[in-house]
């Protein structure tokens, strides 16, 4: 959470613009990577989450424009359980951000409104969490 | 579900086959056996015949020769106590001092006119009962039916010829007693052809009487065999026997050969029912031998391709697996740099350093896998070479501890060392790997908050290095299998290739060293031994 607070004061709040993003992802490298980048592209991150039953209550309760989901979070919910259950939020955008490269797997994803993108290139993920 | 029934169809058919193999041969020995009876009927009926053929010769014999003799002058008168006639049956039987029998003169009303050995000299001038007489009397030679004796106190048989005059008239019977003994030659010549145990020749007058046998027991007794009756004759089977009858024309008897079945057909048949037996107890066996057999190879084979199966589906699985681990520490060395490159300006040098050691942690990581997925590959091929030294353990755990503070500076390891140097003789690079995985394998166990504990300490023999860790425990299951190629413990964590740990083993017992995974209060602790090297003398690097 420090890192959070020393981006989100430098970047994100600071400025004042940008959106609220939530970042769930298992793997703690994983998550300080979107962190970073995203701050550094001037949004907030409201929260962190490492597995999905987490996701959906923070997602309900901080209300954030983006939420940015691994699939495969350990033992529990999987991040396309994480965006169906959350389609009905209002003004959410869902963004599943994963290594599995799988075509059921992205069209479930897509199935449910949300987008599917595969790790490793992250001006898609800047673009995606942007609305582009 | 499929193969079990085509396994049961194929150990059915072998068994078919092998059933069907022995019907054949029982077939053909059955077969064998039924020629071979013919032929040893068609044989006892041959002997027979041979025996009947030899004896209506020897008995046409006898009419010709007392036809010589009676016929020879002076000629026979036949009147009652005729001196003439008793004057040349004295003679005659004065040359058979032994005889048990003796001579009769009939005239042609059957009367006895002379004899000698006769029992009851009153007979003369009587008449002679006996079955046959009066056919001899009607002018032919020929043998009576067995009967009550004149000569001998034993029943006899009589061969009798006709007495004629010049013109052709029968004046009456020239005649010879024989007795039916088993002391008489033709008996005792007959008794020579018994055959095995219950195999027995006989001579049957016409009546049915025995009159010689090789079962003396039969003689001067009627022949109480039904397949007899009506004058039969060829081969016959009559219950449990067989029977060979023949006729002896001259004679008017039949030979008869009488055996038990069994007997008769035991020495050919006895060979082959054993055969038979052989076969179908070799069949049996072979039968089961050979569905026992293929069911079990079956089996293997369906058990082995189980295995291949699984072992692919495995492979299959642990490829997937790897590429997502691979791509993991992938995204984040080229996330880290991106990120740093794209937002140099805006980053301040702590944020820069920060991200680049994230690069590098995540570099460090992809080495390690894939060392991982190459070693396993190395170790199966037995090809992993290692180069040993003396160190001391606690220094090759304290860098990799220290690796990971680098790596990892937030998360708290702490190090227990003995006092004094543990020299161990290693492969420094390798039992880095160990180390780097397990001390992995700890900070994958739970969040960053738990700490992970890493001891060294000198255990008799050996140096042992345990890392233990505040995560998720594992279960029995998980502890027994903990070292199996591509098994990925901890059912809480998704990440790895399922090779660390079997690298680690196979590391460690190449040292000759010993690793073990227990299952502890809150977590588990994985722990190796090495053999302390007996030359304390550190070799530095």
């Amino acid at each position: 959470m420090s890192l959070l607070a020393e981006y989100g004061v430098r970047h994100g709040t600071v400025r004042g613009e940008g959106l609220r993003v939530l970042v769930v992802d298992n793997d703690p490298d994983a998550v300080e990577l979107v962190v970073t980048d995203l701050t550094l592209e001037g949004h907030h991150i409201v929260g962190t989450a490492y597995t999905g039953e987490d996701a959906i209550v923070q997602c309900r309760s901080l209300t954030p424009d983006v939420v940015v989901v691994d699939v495969r979070m350990g033992p529990g919910i999987t991040g396309v359980d994480v965006v169906r259950e959350l389609q009905d939020q209002r003004g959410l955008r869902r963004i599943v951000y994963t290594n599995y490269h799988d075509a059921r797997l992205r069209a479930a994803v897509e199935h449910v409104g949300a987008v599917f993108l595969v790790k490793g290139e992250l001006s898609a993920l800047r673009a995606a969490v942007l609305g582009g | 579900m499929t193969s079990n029934r085509r396994d049961r169809a194929i150990v059915a058919g072998a068994v078919i086959l092998v059933l069907a193999t022995s019907s054949l041969l029982v077939a053909t020995v059955l077969q064998a056996k039924r020629d071979g009876t013919r032929a040893l009927e068609e044989l006892q009926v041959a002997q027979v015949g041979q025996l009947t053929t030899s004896m209506d010769a020897r008995v046409e014999g006898v009419f010709t020769s007392f036809g010589n003799f009676v016929n020879a002058p002076p000629a026979w008168s036949a009147k009652l106590r005729d001196p003439g006639d008793a004057k040349r049956l004295a003679g005659l039987q004065a040359l058979n001092p032994k005889a048990r029998t003796g001579y009769i003169i009939v005239d042609k009303d059957g009367v006895v006119t002379n004899g000698t050995l006769l029992r009851d000299p009153s007979v003369i001038g009587q008449r002679l009962e006996r079955v046959g007489l009066d056919l001899i009397l009607a002018g032919e030679p020929g043998l009576t039916p067995v009967g009550a004796s004149a000569t001998t106190a034993r029943p006899s048989m009589v061969v009798g010829y006709p007495l004629k005059d010049s013109s052709g008239t029968v004046l009456g019977a020239f005649m010879i007693e024989s007795d039916v003994s088993p002391e008489s030659a033709f008996s005792a010549e007959v008794a020579g052809l018994k055959r095995g145990r219950t195999g027995e020749f006989s001579f049957i007058d016409k009546l049915g009487v025995v009159v010689a046998s090789s079962n003396p027991a039969l003689l001067g007794q009627p022949l109480n065999e039904p397949a007899l009756r009506h004058g039969a004759t060829g081969f016959q089977r009559s219950g449990d026997q067989v029977v060979v009858a023949q006729e002896v024309p001259s004679a008017g008897w039949r030979t008869v050969f009488r055996q038990d079945a069994a007997e008769f057909e035991g020495a050919l048949t006895g060979p082959l029912e054993s055969a038979l037996l052989l076969v179908l107890i070799g069949g049996a066996v072979a039968a089961v031998v050979a569905s026992v057999l293929l069911g079990r190879r079956l089996r293997r084979a369906r058990d082995e391709q189980r295995r291949l199966e699984e072992v692919s589906a495995v492979r299959e699985e642990f490829i997937s697996i790897v590429s997502h681990e691979l791509r993991t520490p992938v995204a984040g060395l080229l996330g880290f740099l991106q990120t740093t490159l794209d937002h140099w300006e805006s980053m301040t040098d702590v944020e820069r350093r920060r991200a680049i050691g994230r690069s590098l942690s995540s570099a460090r990581r992809l080495h390690s896998l894939s060392r991982d997925v190459l070693d396993s590959s190395t170790i199966e091929a037995g090809e992993l070479i290692y180069s040993y030294r003396v160190v001391d353990l606690s220094k090759e755990v304290s860098s990799a501890v220290l690796a990971l503070n680098d790596t990892l500076p937030d998360r708290r390891v702490t190090l227990a060392l003995p006092g004094a140097p543990v020299w161990v003789r290693l492969d420094p690079e390798r039992i880095q790997q160990v180390l780097t995985n397990l001390l992995d394998n700890a900070v994958k166990s739970g969040p960053s908050v738990n700490p992970i504990e890493v001891t060294v300490e000198e255990r008799g023999d050996v140096g042992r290095v345990e890392v233990r860790d505040h995560g998720a425990g594992l279960s029995a299951g998980e502890l027994g299998r903990a070292f199996d190629k591509f098994v990925r413990g901890r059912t809480s964590t998704v990440s790895g290739t399922g090779l660390g740990l079997y690298i680690c083993r196979q590391i460690v017992e190449a040292h000759g060293g010993q690793i073990r995974a227990e299952s502890r209060e809150d977590g588990a602790a994985f722990s190796f031994d090495l053999p302390r090297a007996e030359v304390i003398a550190p070799t530095r690097a």
